[in-house]
């Protein structure tokens, strides 16, 4: 569980970089954090993992206070990084240096993801490309078997059968005992794997709220509506966003409901009976 | 005493900066004969003038001369690679730690990072000390097998019987315990170059240098004007103990200030 109070944070005094940030984050799901570029998604992330300290408010997971970085906290957490930082080693070597310290660590299991990525394991990460060190990094986090598993543009680098790969090892990954979030601009890599997202926007967090809860107040219909909150025209037509009254079952489209509430965060407002949380600043 | 998952974090810390750093650990002998050969068959010195000027050493004289005088006490300083070798080596694993969102979310304390880099520092010193004194010693035997006796019989024809070889002669070597001494001063800049890299963005080998100049300077003050001071301010019980005092301060100031620094960056 990770419990987030009154967060502010800025790298420079006069720019703000998050701001009133208040969110709780149970175990058993997959969050998405979304927001546009510098809004503080990364930034989030890394006050998580402890690499960065609240300016004020308060972060816990799972009991521990992340700045502490003490050793229970960091063997139970793995941060992929948008920049893989993984060293110029063989990956046998990065194994037997690194997955002693995680108790849960998976050997076989990463053996096994490494294989599906089709990736050998006496390769030296020095001559992988950007996507295949990627894999490296990802197979090692999965393997771990840690309980926060948090995430930065994961699926940046990976060709298309990786992708797949990536979103079925995720979904076998999930337990109750676990937590996943996931901070992407590539939405549609990622829209059937997250439960859960986090909008941030200028500096704020917009939206927190369940797809579930999201579905049953919103509906994404073909065509254009007179009711439509918001609309956007493809190749293949116009699709709008409209209010559920009816509630009607519907697949929700995470990146036109981001588009939608990005350019109209009022949508929200308009919604009295709304039981998502929102942080509307 | 560590426990067990202490031990295994500590190994994973050595076995860490091992994998960083064991080509500069293997090469570290063979950087040090280099540097020794170099030294060797530098202008001035017997190999060099026997190498490419042999004129130089035709007089019996000038050889005695070479063989008194000509090895130098300076190949002390050769000894200088190995705190240049620790920088260079720490410098990029310090980045690191840093840097990188990785280092600093690995399961290793900074207290395990630190000790693993005295471990390894110590352990550098250790080996080029002892390849620069092995190197001083065969030399030196060579030199005695091959000329002490033509030496000893010139010096003894012009009556020069009992003939004292200071470690500036070929045939005599450097003292292991001086060598030793040196390499513990070595390890005494380590801190300041540890607490200058966390402390300053940029610039950190300049600052440990002023600030290694600084001290040494204050030291040197403290020690003139206080310690080797004749007049009875201080008997020598008392000088003991603020050179204890002064020790024991160093080592906590040292670990307190880097404690915080590693503990307070972010990245």
């Amino acid at each position: 569980m990770i419990e987030i109070k009154n967060l502010k944070f800025h790298y420079k005094k006069d720019v703000t970089t998050l701001e009133k940030v208040t969110v709780d984050i149970p175990k058993g799901h997959i969050y998405g954090l979304l927001g546009l570029n510098g809004c503080g998604k990364t930034t989030m992330l890394k006050l998580i993992a402890g690499t960065l300290f609240p300016r004020s408010g308060n972060i816990t997971v799972n009991g521990h206070i992340p700045s502490d970085r003490k050793l229970d906290h960091l063997s139970d957490l793995y941060f992929v990084t948008d920049e893989v930082e993984l060293p110029n080693w063989t990956v046998a070597n990065i194994l037997s240096v690194y997955a002693p310290l995680y108790p849960k660590f998976d050997i076989a299991y990463f053996f096994d993801i490494l294989e599906k990525f089709n990736i050998d394991n006496r390769d030296n990460i020095k001559g992988l490309s950007y996507g295949q060190r990627k894999k490296v990094n990802i197979a090692f986090a999965l393997a771990s078997n840690v309980s926060l598993l948090l995430m930065d543009e994961p699926t940046n680098g990976l060709d298309i059968p990786s992708k797949t790969q990536f979103r079925k090892l995720i979904v076998q990954h999930l337990t109750e005992e676990r937590t996943i979030i996931i901070s992407t601009h590539q939405i549609r890599d990622v829209h059937h794997l997250i439960d859960h997202v986090l909008i941030v926007k200028k500096h704020k967090l917009l939206l927190d709220a369940s797809l579930f809860a999201l579905s049953e107040q919103f509906i994404f219909k073909q065509g254009q509506f007179a009711d439509a909150l918001y609309a956007e025209s493809h190749m293949g037509g116009t699709v709008s966003l409209l209010p559920n009254s009816k509630n009607e079952d519907n697949p929700f489209d995470i990146e036109l409901f981001f588009n939608a509430i990005h350019e109209n965060p009022t949508i929200l407002n308009h919604f009295d009976k709304l039981k998502v949380k929102q942080h509307a600043g | 005493m560590l426990d067990k998952r202490q031990q295994l974090t500590m190994l994973a810390s050595i076995k860490e900066f091992w994998s960083y750093n064991k080509n500069y650990i293997y090469l570290t002998p063979f950087i040090c004969l280099i540097i020794f050969t170099l030294y060797m068959i530098k202008p001035g010195m017997y190999l060099n003038s026997k190498l490419f000027d042999p004129s130089q050493l035709e007089s019996p004289y000038a050889v005695a001369q070479q063989m008194a005088h000509g090895y130098s006490n300076l190949r002390m300083l050769l000894t200088l690679i190995l705190p240049i070798m620790i920088i260079a080596c720490s410098h990029s694993y310090l980045m690191k730690i840093k840097k990188q969102s990785r280092f600093l979310t690995t399961p290793i304390t900074d207290l395990q990072r630190i000790t693993t880099l005295w471990l390894f520092s110590i352990g550098l010193i250790t080996i080029g000390t002892l390849t620069f004194h092995l190197l001083d010693t065969v030399t030196v035997a060579i030199f005695k097998h091959y000329l002490f006796e033509e030496v000893q019989t010139l010096n003894e024809s012009i009556g020069n019987l009992y003939v004292h070889y200071t470690d500036q002669s070929y045939f005599q070597t450097i003292s292991l315990s001086h060598r030793i001494t040196l390499g513990l001063g070595f390890l005494l800049v380590l801190p300041l170059y540890h607490l200058m890299y966390f402390l300053f963005k940029k610039r950190s080998i300049l600052f440990t240098t002023f600030l290694y100049i600084l001290l040494m300077i204050v030291f040197s003050y403290i020690q003139i004007k206080f310690l080797f001071d004749d007049s009875p301010r201080f008997d020598l019980p008392a000088k003991d103990w603020i050179i204890q005092i002064t020790t024991f301060v160093g080592i906590g100031l040292y670990i307190v200030t880097l404690h915080f620094a590693l503990k307070e960056r972010e990245i």
